[in-house]
């Protein structure tokens, strides 16, 4: 007992929330002290993460207040409920993966709070370290591995020193020593007095880390106590309101099963499993169990055909083609997947769409589908599956999830496969229609067919299965059978094997499993489990476990250039080099200082709306209008900046012409991020508009811009490079350093990585979208001037090509269309090279054609070669 | 048993909408403005104006039927200038002025619509580039063909037979016209009675389910950007026919427009449900509103800024959250129904890097 017990340090009071229909959160009140550990513990779907989203400010509840440190939270934003004192560890790491570590983190902090950027990386390296996680900051996020995304996740929200810290599912993806480290650190932080919400599944966990609890059922509040006063027991009672062991099917007596084998597999190996021999037998239910990232589940999505794999696999003794989902649905698999809303559902179909996906041909003749026949066999399935939909036709979202996931089952079974795997069958399930599909997968058992199950809850594989087969590392440890399926062998032969792993890198090992929660640990390893001992001692893998150790201190300097942002630019630069090169060999008048200056000139406008090209593209959208923008100013100048109105003219001239660029910036703005338009429809529809007020101005070519102002701006030095040229470098030199070092260019960046994380991470996505279309139409002006440096006549559609080349000189300066990714350095050469490629041409005595298909290749080439890297990158990414 | 057999009878208007009532609305749009037509300008709805209108509304509806089953499939088409060019230019050079060889120049622009079609969706799945790079960079490489075979001009005019051929009315209605209703209906019909087509609607709907499912994702969006080339090469033909002496960059006028009548007819962007029959209904609700503009007296100029805003208009009261909107301050953090907390991407359970959310479109 301290002085911290009496404060309240997170209040949540009468808080409801609903997603639809379905009411989430029913008038729960919640409060923390400071100075305490309170676990919030609940089923999937009892509101345990809808809550905690209201207290953090990024979901808004229908009725009821959050107090944080005593103060309201007035505004519903992660950026305000961090002000008053809350930090957040997602379950689902708020990461934006196109960053680094350090980036991450930087742009995590409030600004108070933030380090200078010279001892930023000390400063990453100081809160890694807390956490005791040897991870190198300059590290781009996705290369890390899912218990170092946790870790530095956790580091983030440690380094705010929070007076409220939420831990949603810190220790999923953690091994046992890591576990150990967080309990320490959430030790420490109480002992200062914070207050720590504690949201886990892992009874041991927090009958070890609490000193009170709070349940919560179907939306409910129902009761807080004392953690001292439960028995494990008593809290899973309290969880499920029910007795377990009802929930399950009886399974066979007869064990193992007679069945003749109808899945074989022998030598499979992929990226996350070695070497995996299996057979399930008809009316078998196989489970494959594992801390969650040892293989399992990309086990069970190769043998669907989902995963590249070798080795040999087997339906009914015919041999399956590898990594075809399509071979594998023929061979009579049918596959359920753990991610209903992304891969299992249709979700803009009806539920007989969805139903009848995969076995329409069995309705057809000749070809066409018989309404009558897939009316008939839809609604004979969702009868025998007790779907609860008002009718076959309504959407498939109107369903509960548990529904959804029964009209995913009737699919499957309207395939009439042999084999039925399912991944997290039961995930985001209600209890009513969890036990109906347990029923349903023991039912479909018995009728003969194998099935194969992951689940990361390793209670319904002990209710579930006839036999499981516990993975680590990717390779099968332990396999249980019989009476010998328990929670507890299950969990102890993963947790075992973990053990070992750690031990060998000199941990703890006991201490560190025991720390973990797992009872197996304690108790005595079922006999019927033998964990094989010679997997730790192989050789290989202990050389291959070795070696990611070592690179994980530090990534070498090459190796993160070749993965970084800027690696096109040295490339692009060679290539402007060899063409200029090459070119002059043909023709030496080529790179006489009368070419050299004007195609430096040239480059120019195309430079200005590649800059601003690449701030739209960055955040995941794409600028059409930029084209027109350019024709529009073009057509603004030549009215006001006439060689009569002189230097006054201009300047009226170009502030007008920065107006126009805003408003149309806004427009795209608006429309993207307000209508929600997609980009592309978006910038389109401002294409033709801007397009016809430029062309309305000047229905034909009108207009002379100033002479004087044109000489001025085509000046250079020594008639070689044009001083405009040098201040565009300049500004792409600036704009670059900003894009690495200051927040603005990390929350751009996060925003095209992600905006769901990027909004969780607290930056301000819509203004982040607005300033860069903005910013946009703003560049594509100022290339208008140089436009008009080269046209002098104000021609409405002389701008029109520039929205391709824009484009093409990004993607070949090294951006991603994708987003996040992308350089003002290489944009600025990709512009340079695609202006000497034009410029070339007639040097190189080559055709009109040309001038088409080199931009258009080059482009092509450029994506192309981009893409192929991001797949290899991908499959080279840690998988374990 | 909440099990009903009877559908379509307790539809909710929102259910309505979802189900497809969305692609009516173009026709309630389509035919307000014919009915105003008259109203304001009156030859605008005359015998004379409607046969100057519909054989340019055939040839944009077969373009845009191309671009609807792209953009069913989550894909782009901004190769629509390149391959329709290609069709204008094979139709008269290759007969050149030998009305026997159309067959043979027909048999051309097909078979070049078609390649230069298979060449964009492999681009798309086989090497992975984003749909938009993919047919603009085409887009280039095809307006540089047409240079090189052309030379900058096009030399011949349409042969004769070709020319009265399109030029054909058949109960007084322009044959073009009826050409492209009769292709709306043919593939309207694929589309909902037949596998290919049922499996050609899930895949866009959602191509990672169709995956997970076992479907060959990539095989139908090939198709559907090697059907689309068809469509976009035979239009231009068909223009090619239609005007004689065809300009060599007629086809640029087509990328936007039938952009403009897919997402006017109600086809998502992002792929989805889409309707080429609404489609039509887009393509009709453009050409007689240009027609319209035109009688009146409105300059291109104008067009082009009432085009724009229609664009943005019609998509913006499609995509707008207006429901999300009435809630007073929420958030896109707004979880769909039946999305409960429990269900988690699976990226997260396997470690497999974490497929970005972003419409796949640009």
């Amino acid at each position: 007992m301290n002085e911290h017990d009496e404060r309240i340090e997170l209040r949540l009071t009468d808080v409801s929330k609903a997603f639809g229909g379905v009411r989430a959160l029913k008038g729960v009140s919640f409060s923390v002290r400071a100075g305490e550990v309170h676990a919030l513990l609940g089923e999937n779907g009892a509101g345990k993460s809808t809550l905690m989203a209201i207290a953090a400010g990024s979901l808004d509840p229908d009725t009821g207040s959050v107090e944080i440190g005593g103060d309201p939270l007035a505004t519903t934003s992660p950026g305000a409920a961090q002000a008053l004192g809350l930090a957040v560890v997602y379950q689902h790491p708020a990461i934006a993966d196109d960053l680094t570590v350090l980036e991450n983190m930087l742009l995590a902090m409030p600004p108070a709070q933030r380090p200078s950027f010279g001892k930023a990386q000390a400063w990453a390296r100081e809160q890694l370290d807390v956490v005791g996680a040897r991870i190198d900051p300059l590290r781009r996020a996705t290369e890390l591995t899912a218990a170092e995304h946790q870790l530095v996740e956790i580091a983030k929200a440690l380094a705010l020193h929070p007076r409220v810290l939420i831990l949603d599912e810190p220790t999923a993806a953690l091994g046992a020593a890591d576990v150990e480290h967080l309990f320490e650190q959430i030790r420490a932080i109480r002992s200062r007095g914070t207050a720590v919400v504690y949201i886990s599944h892992r009874i041991p966990e927090v009958t070890e880390i609490s000193d009170r609890v709070t349940v919560l059922r179907d939306g409910s509040h129902r009761g807080t106590f004392p953690t001292a006063e439960l028995s494990a027991d008593d809290i899973l009672k309290l969880i499920v309101g029910r007795q377990i062991d009802a929930v399950f099917p009886d399974k066979p007596l007869s064990i193992p099963p007679a069945g003749e084998p109808v899945l074989e597999v022998s030598g499979f190996s992929g990226d996350a499993f070695d070497d995996i021999s299996l057979t399930v037998r008809a009316g078998e239910i196989v489970g494959l169990a594992g801390v969650v990232g040892n293989g399992q589940a990309e086990l069970l999505r190769a043998l669907a055909g989902l995963e590249p794999h070798s080795g040999a696999m087997r339906v009914r003794g015919n041999d399956v083609r590898l990594g075809s989902p399509v071979a594998a649905r023929k061979a009579g698999i049918a596959f359920v997947p753990a991610d209903r809303q992304r891969e299992g559902v249709f979700a803009s179909l009806s539920v007989r769409e969805n139903a009848a996906a995969t076995s329409l041909s069995n309705y057809a003749t000749t070809g066409f589908v018989r309404g009558s026949a897939e009316r008939a066999a839809v609604a004979m399935e969702s009868r025998a599956l007790s779907v609860k939909a008002a009718s076959p036709e309504v959407g498939i979202m109107t369903l509960s999830g548990g529904n959804q996931q029964k009209v995913v089952f009737a699919r499957a079974l309207l395939s009439q496969p042999d084999v039925l795997l399912c991944e997290e069958p039961t995930q985001g399930v209600d209890v009513g229609a969890r036990v109906e599909i347990y029923a349903l997968i023991r039912q479909l058992a018995d009728q003969g067919k194998a099935v194969v199950v992951c689940s990361g809850d390793a209670l319904e594989l002990e209710g579930l299965c006839d036999r499981v087969a516990i993975l680590s590392r990717g390779s099968i440890v332990a396999e249980l059978t019989g009476d010998a399926i328990t929670e507890e062998g299950i969990t102890g032969a993963a947790v075992n094997a973990v053990g070992a792993r750690r031990q060998r890198g000199g941990g703890t090992a006991t201490a560190a499993a025991i720390a973990a929660g797992s009872p197996a640990a304690a108790a005595p390893v079922d006999p019927a489990a033998p964990v094989d001992p010679a997997a730790p001692a192989d050789p290989a893998t202990s050389a291959a476990a070795a070696s990611p150790a070592a690179a994980r201190g530090r990534s070498n300097p090459l190796r993160r250039f070749v993965r970084g942002d800027n690696v096109a630019t040295p490339i692009v630069l060679l290539m402007i080099v060899a063409l200029g090169a090459y070119t002059t060999a043909q023709d030496g008048t080529f790179l006489g200082s009368f070419n050299v200056n004007n195609l430096l000139l040239l480059s120019t406008a195309l430079i200005l709306v590649s800059m601003g090209q690449l701030l739209v593209l960055l955040t995941a959208g794409v600028d059409l209008s930029v084209g027109p923008m350019m024709g529009l100013g073009l057509v603004v100048l030549t009215h006001f900046a006439t060689d009569d109105a002189g230097t006054g003219g201009f300047l009226v001239g170009l502030l007008l012409l920065i107006v126009a660029g805003l408003v149309v910036g806004l427009i795209n703005g608006s429309l993207v991020r307000l209508a929600k338009i997609p980009p592309v429809i978006a910038t389109l529809a401002t294409y033709i508009a801007v397009q016809g007020v430029a062309l309305i101005i000047n229905p034909i070519p009108d207009g002379l811009f100033s002479g004087s102002v044109s000489t001025t701006l085509r000046s250079s030095i020594g008639g070689l490079i044009p001083w405009v040229f040098i201040a565009i470098v300049v500004v792409a030199i600036a704009f670059e350093l900003a894009l690495r070092r200051t927040r603005a260019g990390m929350a751009l960046r996060a925003v095209g990585s992600s905006e769901p994380t990027a909004h969780r991470i607290g930056v301000r996505v819509g203004l982040t979208v607005f300033g860069a279309y903005a910013l946009c139409s703003v560049f594509a002006a100022l290339a208008a001037v140089m436009l008009a440096v080269q046209i002098g006549t104000g021609d409405a559609t002389a701008g029109q090509s520039y929205t391709l080349q824009s484009v093409a000189a990004v993607v070949v300066g090294g951006a991603s269309i994708f987003g996040a990714r992308g350089s003002f350095l290489g944009a600025l050469l990709g512009a340079v090279l695609l202006t000497e490629v034009i410029n070339a041409l007639p040097f190189l005595q080559l055709g009109n054609a040309w001038q088409f298909w080199v931009p258009g290749a080059v482009v092509l080439v450029a994506a192309g070669l981009f893409a192929r890297a991001q797949k290899t990158n991908a499959g080279a990414a840690p998988a374990v | 048993m909440a099990q009903t057999v009877a559908h379509d009878e307790r539809m909710s208007p929102a259910a309505w909408w979802r189900r497809g009532g969305s692609f009516s609305a173009i026709w309630v749009v389509t035919a307000l403005l014919f009915a105003i037509s008259p109203l304001l300008a009156g030859g605008s709805l005359s015998h004379s104006s409607l046969n100057a209108m519909l054989p340019f509304a055939g040839i944009l509806a077969i373009a845009a039927i191309g671009q609807t089953l792209v953009i069913q499939q989550g894909g782009l088409d901004l190769s629509v200038p390149g391959i329709f060019s290609l069709g204008v230019v094979l139709v008269t050079v290759i007969p050149g002025d030998d009305p026997s060889k159309l067959g043979l120049g027909l048999l051309v622009v097909v078979g070049a619509g078609l390649a230069a079609g298979l060449l964009n969706g492999l681009a798309v799945t086989w090497v992975g580039i984003t749909p938009l790079v993919a047919t603009l960079g085409m887009n280039g490489v095809l307006l540089g063909v047409q240079q090189q075979v052309t030379g900058g001009s096009i030399n011949y005019t349409a042969t004769t037979n070709w020319a009265s051929f399109v030029g054909n009315k058949i109960a007084g209605i322009p044959l073009i016209a009826i050409l492209a209703v009769a292709l709306a209906l043919v593939l309207a019909a694929v589309m909902r009675r037949s596998v290919f087509g049922r499996e050609f609607e899930l895949v866009g709907a959602g191509p990672r389910a169709a995956r997970a499912a076992g479907l060959p994702v990539g095989r139908y969006q090939l198709s559907s950007y090697a059907l689309a080339g068809v469509c976009y090469a035979l239009a231009g033909a068909l223009l090619a026919g239609f005007l004689g002496r065809p300009q060599l960059n007629a086809g640029n006028d087509y990328l936007l427009t039938t952009i403009a009548a897919v997402v006017l007819g109600g086809t998502a962007l992002g792929g989805g449900r889409g309707s080429v029959i609404a489609t039509l209904g887009g393509v009709l609700f453009l050409s007689q509103l240009d027609q319209l503009l035109q009688v009146l007296g409105v300059s291109q100029s104008y067009q082009y800024v009432i085009q724009g805003a229609i664009i943005a208009l019609s998509m913006g009261l499609r995509t707008v959250p207006w429901g999300a909107m009435r809630r007073s301050g929420s958030r896109d953090a707004v979880a769909p129904p039946g999305s409960s907390e429990g269900s988690t991407p699976s990226s997260l359970h396997t470690g497999e890097p974490v497929v970005k959310t972003g419409a796949p479109t640009h």
